[in-house]
């Protein structure tokens, strides 16, 4: 009870002093008690946002970057998690032959890849969905590895002797394991990919929340600057949370400590 | 004796794990030859690493611009782990008070996407080299302090308890209590953050810079010089690996008894 009332109180406090942090330089900048050329007061900026909002630009750059990450995460996924089931479940040797091999990619900078990637896949959005599909692929692939490899054996054999089927283990028994790395890897490597992307979408974008934020500064709209920097932050803590409650939902069978 | 017998392993694992990059190189090699000639998209490994090993010796390359990269990078780096851990220690310390109220900005600040930071700090800062410089020291400073906060907050409390109901005193168990504990998750953030900071810088100097490795990158893909391109691209993977691999050795020496999970 009491450590309950703690952690209520700390998480109080920490609302406040945001709260306080985003009244202190509203005030600011409406008192003009800095130099607001390079830093405009958040009046200014929410006005901005207010005119993006309703002339719609903001919502179509926060949805063109929101497809993007989607798509790319859905892919690396998609591929990651059957070749990681693969490499952990069937055969130890050949894993423990390709996995430095998957190592060394993985440690490959990804931004030296953007230009690479546009001349591999063109300008538009293949080699934006490419460099996130290639920043998120590999932790999904290695945190189902590592999740396979956790598996009781008896566990397997019990649904073998019980006449599963090598299909039926990977939805039943492999995909479960792997939930939980697997969440892991994603969320520590997606603030990864969100700086992929807006690196990639100020090489030759029209569009997306990269654009925006680098199309304000080549304009010196500061205001609309910031309302981009927000955005990207806001868009970074709704991210996190989606992918919190879609863990929470689906990996039911875990008690949270 | 058993020195040569260790020091054999490990070059006989190092070998091992050296094989499948080998042979992605060898099929390259192969593929380039016979299916994929002169596309104009991706030439084949021999070419590149010639053409490479022909820029690193014969031009000025190594003066101009993989040092100036590496010296933004450790600056940036410095400053974060100077800064940060100064953080940390007195938020976990002397300012205990204050740490639920200034966690959630520092929270709020590592939010902001340091890409899209930049601008803002080209225009406050210049294009020189301080707004290069902080923004990868933004970039990492986050990830060391919070490593750091995490590592001095989860110290055992019966460790605590009983080294203080042995008489020692605040210092002493800061000393050798609170540090030996998290020495190991403070360096595992620096460690993430050496790695972050080189990777990072790569895009900075893409958006704007005259020198450095990111610069050429970009130059090399405007002039459409293909083996320049992919020779950095695999010297900045082959310096990535190093840092990597490097201190995860150094981790592994220093802090035995804490093994992270291996990836």
């Amino acid at each position: 009870m009491e450590e309950n009332n703690g952690k209520l109180r700390n998480k109080i406090i920490s609302i406040v002093a945001i709260v306080f942090f985003f009244v202190a330089w509203f005030i600011a900048g409406e008192l003009e008690l800095y130099d607001t050329q390079f830093v405009p007061g958040l009046g200014t900026v929410f006005a901005e946002a207010w005119h993006l909002i309703q002339n719609g630009v903001l919502l179509e750059c926060i949805s063109i970057s929101v497809f993007r990450i989607v798509v790319g995460l859905s892919f690396s996924i998609v591929v990651g998690i059957p070749l990681g089931y693969l490499l952990g479940g069937f055969s130890p040797k050949f894993a423990a032959f390709i996995k430095p091999l998957l190592k060394n990619l993985s440690l490959v900078n990804c931004f030296t890849l953007i230009p690479v990637f546009i001349l591999l896949f063109g300008i538009g959005e293949g080699s934006k969905m490419g460099i996130i599909f290639w920043v998120l692929v590999f932790p999904v692939m290695f945190a189902t590895i590592q999740g396979v490899e956790q598996i009781d054996p008896a566990i397997i054999n019990a649904a073998r002797s019980m006449g599963a089927g090598k299909i039926k283990i990977f939805f039943d028994i492999a995909l479960p394991a792997a939930a939980t790395p697997v969440f892991a890897g994603v969320k520590s490597a997606a603030s990864l990919g969100f700086l992929v992307l807006l690196s990639a979408e100020t090489v030759g974008a029209k569009s997306g929340l990269g654009w925006l934020v680098f199309n304000s500064h080549a304009n010196y709209n500061v205001p609309r600057l910031f309302v981009g920097i927000l955005a990207v932050a806001l868009f970074g803590f709704v991210f996190t949370a989606v992918i919190e409650l879609a863990q929470k939902r689906i990996i039911v069978w875990k008690e949270e400590s | 004796m058993n020195k040569i017998v260790k020091l054999r392993n490990s070059i006989g694992r190092f070998a091992f794990n050296s094989l499948s990059t080998l042979l992605l190189f060898v099929l390259w090699e192969i593929a380039s030859l016979t299916v994929l000639k002169d596309n104009g998209i991706l030439p084949d490994p021999i070419t590149i690493i010639v053409d490479l090993w022909g820029v690193l010796t014969t031009t000025d390359y190594i003066t101009q611009h993989l040092f100036p990269s590496v010296r933004r990078a450790l600056t940036g780096f410095a400053l974060a782990v100077v800064v940060g851990l100064f953080l940390a220690f007195t938020l976990s310390t002397f300012a205990k008070a204050l740490k639920p109220a200034i966690v959630p900005i520092l929270r709020f600040f590592e939010k902001i996407n340091p890409i899209a930071l930049f601008p803002v700090f080209m225009l406050l800062l210049g294009i020189g080299e301080l707004s290069k410089v902080l923004i990868i020291f933004w970039v990492v400073v986050w990830t060391i302090t919070f490593y750091a906060i995490d590592g001095l907050s989860d110290v055992d409390n019966n460790l605590i308890e009983s080294a203080k109901s042995m008489g020692a005193g605040k210092i002493e168990v800061f000393r050798k209590v609170y540090i030996p504990a998290a020495l190991p998750i403070i360096f595992h953030g620096i460690k993430f953050a050496a790695s972050m900071s080189f990777l990072f810088l790569i895009s900075v100097e893409m958006l704007s810079s005259s020198r450095g490795i990111g610069w050429y990158l970009v130059a090399a893909k405007n002039e459409y010089n293909l083996p320049h391109l992919y020779g950095t691209v695999i010297l900045v993977a082959i310096i990535g690996i190093i840092i990597s691999e490097g201190l995860g050795n150094i981790e592994k020496v220093l802090f035995p008894w804490k093994q992270q999970l291996e990836y």
